[in-house]
This record gives C-alpha cells, structure tokens and sequence, in this order.
C-alpha cells in the first residue's frame, strides 16, 4: 500500500519506464519486480528441494514406491497418520469454537486473560509442551497420582505411549490454530445480524445454528485445514508421546533418513505424504466451493 | 405503547436521556434528529436488544422491558439491512415466517410472494443480498420485517439509499400496508420532509433528549424552541433585541430597525422583557419581499444577493441593510409578474402571525 502510494505520489525512474494505464495499479512488469524477491526466495527455498526430493524418492525406478505398496506395514501409518489428524483436527474445532466465541463476546479483563491463554502456547516450544504432558501422563506422573490418591484407581494407568496420549497433546498445541481464524471470522460478523435474528423470532439456540454458524465455516474450514496439514507432518510430539504402536510418517520418515539412511525411501514416504496433504486440501475446497453460499459470504 | 423515563448510557456517554413518549395504536409516528442524536439507540431498546440503563417501556399493556427479543412482536428494518449474507431474498423473506411457524407450505409462498409484488423484487428473489443493488437491498429489508405481520414495526431510516422516485414510491407503499395491517410504526429518518409527509406525529430528537412531539403541522407553526424551528423546515433567524411591549405585541430592534411581533406567552412570556436578547423566526415562505420604496416603520430592507429556482417557486437570498452579516431566504411565488433583479434593493415584510421568536444564540 504505501509502496503504491510512493509510487504515485513521486514516480521513479522504473515507474516512469513502466508506467501502468491506470494510475492506482501497478503495470504488470513493476509487479513481478516487486514480488521478485519472494519468488526467488520460494524457487530456491522451497521448488527446488522439492524437486530434488521427488527426483531422489525415483533413484531406483519405482522400486521404492513398489516397497511401499507391497509392504501393508507403510500404509498402516500412513492410515494411522491420517486418522490421527483428522481426530486431531474434529477434536481442535469442537473445543477451538466456543473458546473463539466466547473470545468475540468477552469485554476488558476476561477478554485480555482469554487471549494471554490462547497466545502464550503458541509462544512456547512445542517441545516443552510435549515434554510437559510427559510430566502430566507417565506412571508416576501428575494425573495418576491424583487418581490413586483419589482412589479412583488402584494401579497406575498407563497414559502415555498410547494413541490417545498423541491425539491429546497434539490437540492441545494445535488448539490456537484453529481458535484464530475462527475468531477472525465471528469478529467480522455485523452483531447486527443476530439481532435481526431474533427480531424475527429465532431464538439463541436457532439464531447461533441458521446464521453464526453458517456465517463462520469460512473460519472454521480454514482452521480446519490449518490443523490437519500441521497434524499431517508432526513430528516430535508423535515421537515423544505415542509409543511404538503409534508410529506415524513423520516418525516413520526420521528414522528412514537419520537411522537407516535409506534416504530414496525415505523421500518416496515424504511425496506420498504431501500428495496427500495436496489431495485432501484440494478436495476441502471443492466441498467448500460446492456448498452454496459460502463464496457470496465475505 | 409507551416509554416511561427510559434512559440510556454507554459508559460516561448518555446517548438517550429520561424520555417519555406514547403512541397509539396504529399510529405513525417519525423520530428525527441530528447523527448520533440517539435516534438508533431508541428503537435498539424498544426492539429488545439493549435494557434500558433506567426506565420501562410498555407495548400493548403489557411492560417488555425485560423480555428476550424474540419474544416481542416487533419488525424491525435495520440501519445497514442486516440481510443475512448466505440466504437469497427469498429465503430472507421466509425466515420471520418459518422462525415464528406463521405459515408453511402452500401458504407460505404466497405469503412471501405477495410480498416480493409488493416491493417489486420477484425478478430477483433468487440472488444473494450482495447480487443486490443499496437499494434493493434495502427494499428486502422491509420486505423481512412485514411480511409477519408486527403489529408496532420500528424503521431505521429504511429508504436512505433510494433515489427520490423510488423513494416516494416506497413512503406510499409503507404508508398503505401500515393502514391495512394498522400496524404501529415508529420511523427513523433524516430527511424531515419524509417525516412531515408520512408521519400523524414527528418526535425530534436532540442529544439524546426528544425535544418536541407533536404534529407534523403543529412542530412546523408552533416550534418549541430554535432546534426544532431550525430542523423542521427552513427558518432565518434575525438577532435582535426587545425594546418595547403593549397586550399584544412586541417591538424587537433590528439593528436600528424595528419587527414587530405577537405576545409570547407562557414559558416563553422572559422573552417580552425589553432588553432581551431574542432571535426572531421567520419561515422562507413568511417574508413578503416588496419594492424598496414600499418600505415602512416595521420592514426590514435588503439587498438581493441570488435567485433560486426551485420549481414552484424562487428563494432569493436577501443580505439585510440592517445586519448585514445576515443573508436571509425568502420565497418569491413564482406568479409573481416582475421579479427583482439581482442586486436590488427591496423591501422586506413579514406575517406578523408566523413569526416566533426565541432566545439569543447560546441561551438557548
Ligand atoms: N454501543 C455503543 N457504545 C457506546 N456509545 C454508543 C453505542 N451506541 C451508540 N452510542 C452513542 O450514543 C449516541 C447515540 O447514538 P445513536 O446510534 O442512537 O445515534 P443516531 O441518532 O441513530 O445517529 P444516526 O442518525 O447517525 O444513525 C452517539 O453519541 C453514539 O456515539
Ligand atoms: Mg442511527
């Protein structure tokens, strides 16, 4: 914006060069000049390793996709891996939209404490929030104390290293993903919408399901792919928490690279992983784009 | 319906103060007043979305102060329309009927046929309010809130976006189905030529204070105080000072001119106390402007500065020889055979009858 004001304010020599017919717009080559640096910093950054990485998973021909077809091993992570995100994903919207609601009603204190809670997660290390549910869920660890001091429990439960433990976790450190842009989204919403609402007639419970519901998928689908392509990939959490049983790619893909050093395997498992995490994005905006109303809503 | 003391603040920020007001059944009555006046926070609070910080309000009898919203039976046609985005205008339309299980099926789409007719929006009953024209838009807004039917419907400047013929087309179609449905409409707007046309009475509001109620030709002939004679209609004020007074009339100095004028009386009986600060009220069309040696003892005189036309008749802008900082309007029919011409000197009279006058500038 202020780059374009400059611009029209005091033409530069490139401007001058390039000069736009409309005087509000950039000419297309001063665009692609200004976007350069990105590009370049994406090309070399990001295309390119990629394409190394799909050029190294067909160092043997196919044989490492033909393993991984074969081998049922590979496509139980792969289920588990997606399964887990979705859970991940369902669980962080359940509990990630009435935090963003109430964020949206909140007013001074509780409204300031409220964000503090959802903000300062997302400032501290996934890892020491891992390592932090360690604490919480191991044999000796805070939650089965207070359940056999409770007597709830006889023997200590075993919590971690198991697939709920994961979900658990990477529910908690995912949470804030999806609570923001669910939140952005109510917070455009005109208040005066839901008054109309109830002049109508609808009462909470009606207007909350036929127009702030409705109203916020925008919010609630962004957030929901947010969760589920981070899920996709986590790494450490999965590794720390979940046990042996519960491997998923990211774990699956370390150990490929740092441990067996089969490094075209490991690169054919992170191609099928993205196409994926493409293919299942890609179909979210087809569900989006088709259901009616929501391209019109903003 | 009433409101009884009801009152308002955000904070420190009084947007309505202790106001009383009853309306009948079936009346029409229009609310206006200056932006942030608190016109829009009124009508919030008798439709059930803010409580009143003091007060009651009252509809049909019963007292509704606290009662949900949706719970009233109030229309209400939103300031920005508050369509709902993702529904087209049909579905928009259907909503109050389906919320409050008014009718369904057959019945229903007639209904709400009858309504697009109405506002004239078949054409476009299948496009999403953002397809829409302001408008248009603003016409599904109405739409929504009678299509059931409100016995009291409160209208937030309903026809601010429409050009002047569709805009009078919609005044007379509102007009019409608020005496078929004798529905109780309490009208927002700006435009006080709006107010004084559709309204059986015009409440003005100033500060978050209703300066005055009463009928459209009533507020017009008899304004309570400068505000109201200034919003409601076009009015000159000359500055002057009281310098005699007999029974029936008193002498105010204009510069060193003389206006006569009728006795205040009343509350507004300091106003004859010779030394008085006051400002005389004088409509456009009450200044008879003559030729300049008509002029008398209770005249004032004038230079003509401008010749409006304004269809039916001229306004010439008139700067007094007396306060020659004043430039005054007054209406020249347009029958009149010889108009003056720019820069003449004429004459000014004015109705005795018509003229008010108030405090000066500042006491008011
Ligand atoms: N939610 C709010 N919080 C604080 N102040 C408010 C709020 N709503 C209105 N006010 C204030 O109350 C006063 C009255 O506002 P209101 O919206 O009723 O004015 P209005 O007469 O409808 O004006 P307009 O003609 O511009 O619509 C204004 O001074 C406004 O700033
Ligand atoms: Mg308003």
């Amino acid at each position: 914006m202020m780059n374009i004001q400059a611009s029209v304010q005091r033409p530069s020599r490139l401007a001058t060069i390039t000069r736009p017919r409309d005087a509000s717009r950039f000419a297309p080559l001063t665009s692609w000049l200004l976007t350069l640096p990105l590009v370049a910093t994406f090309a070399i950054g990001f295309l390119y390793p990629l394409a190394k990485l799909v050029t190294l998973s067909f160092t043997n021909g196919a044989e490492s996709y033909i393993r991984l077809g074969q081998d049922a091993l590979y496509f139980g992570v792969m289920t588990t891996t997606v399964v887990t995100a979705a859970a991940v994903t369902g669980f962080c919207l359940v509990l990630g939209y009435p935090v963003a609601f109430a964020m949206t009603r909140l007013r001074g204190k509780a409204a300031l404490i409220t964000a503090a809670c959802v903000f300062v997660p997302l400032w501290t290390s996934v890892l020491i929030r891992s390592y932090a549910w360690i604490v919480l869920l191991q044999r000796k660890g805070i939650i089965n104390d207070v359940l056999q001091d409770a007597g709830l429990s006889v023997h200590p439960l075993k919590l971690l290293y198991t697939q709920s433990a994961v979900v658990l976790a990477m529910t908690h450190i995912l949470l804030p993903f999806a609570i923001l842009p669910i939140y952005a989204t109510l917070r455009t919403l005109p208040p005066d919408l839901a008054r109309a609402a109830a002049n109508l007639g609808a009462g909470a419970v009606r207007t909350f399901l036929l127009i702030t519901l409705p109203l916020s998928l925008p919010g609630v689908f962004a957030g929901a792919i947010l969760c589920f392509v981070l899920a996709l990939g986590f790494y450490i959490t999965p590794a720390l928490i979940g046990g042996p049983g519960s491997m998923l790619m990211a774990t699956l893909i370390g150990q490929q690279t740092t441990v067996l050093l089969d490094w075209p395997f490991a690169a054919a498992l992170s191609t099928v992983l993205l196409s994926d995490a493409l293919l299942i994005v890609f179909l979210f905006r087809r569900a989006l784009s088709l259901s009616k109303g929501f391209h019109n809503v903003h | 319906m009433a409101l009884r003391r009801v009152q308002k603040t955000y904070g420190a920020v009084w947007a309505v103060r202790e106001t009383d007001l009853e309306i009948e059944k079936g009346e029409f009555v229009s609310i206006v007043g200056p932006s942030g006046s608190g016109k829009t926070t009124l009508l919030t609070m008798i439709a059930g979305f803010e409580t009143p910080t003091a007060g009651s309000i009252i509809v049909g009898g019963q007292d509704v102060t606290m009662l949900a919203p949706n719970r009233r039976n109030i229309g209400m046609v939103f300031q920005k329309y508050a369509l709902f985005p993702h529904m087209t205008v049909r579905q928009n339309i259907e909503f109050p009927l389906r919320m409050r299980r008014l009718a369904r099926g057959r019945d229903l789409a007639k209904r709400v046929d009858a309504m697009l007719d109405l506002v004239q929006l078949g054409a476009l009953q299948h496009r999403y309010p953002h397809q829409l024209s302001g408008g248009q838009q603003q016409r599904v807004a109405v739409a929504r809130a009678l299509v059931f039917d409100p016995p009291v419907i409160l209208m937030d400047e309903p026809l601010g976006a429409l050009d002047k013929k569709l805009r009078e087309a919609m005044q007379f179609e509102i007009k019409r189905i608020q005496e078929r449905i004798g529905a109780t409409v309490i009208y927002v707007t700006h435009d006080q030529e709006e107010a004084l046309t559709m309204s059986d009475r015009v409440a003005v509001m100033h500060r978050g204070r209703l300066e005055q109620i009463g009928s459209p030709s009533d507020l017009y002939a008899n304004p309570d105080n400068a505000f109201v004679a200034d919003f409601v209609g076009s009015v000159n004020f000359i500055p002057g000072t009281v310098c005699g007074t007999d029974h029936l009339h008193v002498a105010i100095k204009v510069g060193n001119a003389l206006v006569q004028i009728r006795s205040p009386q009343g509350r507004q009986a300091h106003r004859r106390e010779e030394g008085a600060a006051v400002r005389v009220a004088a409509r456009p069309e009450h200044i008879a402007i003559a030729p300049y040696r008509d002029r008398d003892a209770l005249s004032l005189s004038g230079t003509i500065e401008t010749m409006v036309f304004a269809g039916a008749s001229r306004t010439a802008l008139v700067r007094l020889h007396e306060v020659p900082e004043l430039v005054l309007r007054a209406d020249v029919p347009s029958s009149i055979r010889s108009l003056p011409d720019r820069g003449a000197n004429v004459a000014l009279s004015f109705s005795l009858d018509a003229l008010r006058v108030f405090d000066a500038e500042g006491t008011a």
